[in-house]
């Protein structure tokens, strides 16, 4: 029974096709949204800088800040991204396989969740103080304008928990279920 | 080894890929996406291929692992890589009533279950699954009479 399926496809047609590069595994999917990611940091990046080239003052000081560490930031994650391996060798032992994937992709959420502490906090803060200092120029002029100025970045830079929960959560729905079914199959051959 | 020569043992050994397909790949569009992304995964491994084992029983444990990790339908990505020329994917023709009854039987159990029937259909014993897969061969003699009485079971209901 088993030599029928084998027998009865004809895959040796003339047919050709090309292969495809995929991702497709949990890890290299993971792996590709973290570059992703990557590529958008210097997307938000390089607006920063275009605009200190425009403006001067305290806010080109902001812009210029920001830039260098959003770039500082994205440097440590491509040095982290880089240490993990962009290829899974499938020819090992399956139970080892499963146990590095799973091992990979802890690695690679654990990246991510840095990457969100290191800039959550700061996001929410130095893009209200770019505002102010566009509106008012000097920070003698946006601390008189705003007395509460300090709560409010306070308050900014605390937005980061919210942010960093749903971040989790979105990570979770994506994610949960593929290293659930990864950690199912490496008990089963665990016994 | 050669592209030409890999060719030809993944041609010698198509059986196994499209096994192995079948049972863990749900639709026509999944089993072909499966079938390329687990040629191109022996592509790229093939290098530290050293012939220690058969090539069949290499083939099976890539086939294997890539079918356990592979995301499916839910989550393309993909993008050409290179032009490798492979034979193309073809649906089997129909199988006996009674082929057919097993292998919807097997498609019922995990993952995991369903990679250990097919090796011990294949032949292989508990020492060579064991090697494959990094059971115990104990615990996959174990396992294999459980799946048995589970096949026997869902079987019998039908």
């Amino acid at each position: 029974m088993n030599g029928e399926l084998a027998d009865k496809s004809q895959l040796l047609s003339a047919d050709i096709t090309s292969v495809q590069k995929s991702s497709k595994s949990v890890y290299l999917n993971l792996l590709k949204n973290l570059n992703a990611k990557m590529i958008w940091i210097r997307v938000l990046s390089i607006p920063m800088l275009l605009g200190a080239f425009f403006t001067t003052g305290l806010l080109q000081y902001l812009l210029v800040g920001m830039f260098i560490s959003y770039e500082l930031g994205r440097m440590f994650m491509i040095r982290q991204i880089k240490k993990l391996p962009n290829y899974i060798d499938y020819s090992t032992v399956t139970k080892d396989m499963i146990a590095f994937q799973i091992k990979l992709i802890n690695k690679a959420l654990k990246i991510e969740r840095i990457w969100a502490w290191f800039f959550g906090p700061f996001a929410g803060p130095l893009g209200y103080m770019a505002v102010l200092a566009f509106k008012y120029k000097t920070v003698d002029q946006i601390i008189m304008n705003n007395p509460n100025l300090l709560y409010v970045l306070l308050g900014l830079a605390l937005l980061v928990f919210p942010i960093n929960y749903l971040g989790n959560m979105m990570n979770k729905y994506a994610f949960a279920k593929d290293v659930e079914r990864l950690s199912a199959n490496l008990k089963e051959l665990e016994g | 080894m050669e592209e030409q020569l890999f060719l030809k043992n993944i041609n010698a050994n198509k059986g196994i890929i499209l096994k192995i397909v079948n049972l863990y790949a749900d639709d026509s569009e999944d089993r072909k996406d499966l079938y390329q992304e687990i040629i191109y995964q022996a592509w790229k491994a093939v290098q530290g291929f050293k012939g220690e084992a058969k090539f069949s029983t290499w083939l099976y444990k890539i086939s294997l692992n890539v079918s356990l990790t592979y995301l499916g339908k839910l989550k393309k990505h993909v993008k050409t890589f290179e032009n490798i020329s492979i034979p193309a994917y073809e649906m089997p023709k129909e199988l006996s009533e009674r082929s057919d009854r097993l292998y919807r039987a097997i498609r019922q159990l995990n993952e995991v279950d369903r990679g250990l029937i097919m090796l011990h259909l294949d032949g292989y014993d508990n020492a060579s699954i064991s090697e494959i897969t990094g059971i115990t061969k104990n615990n996959a003699g174990v396992k294999l009479y459980r799946i048995k009485q589970q096949l026997t079971d869902i079987l019998n209901k039908k």
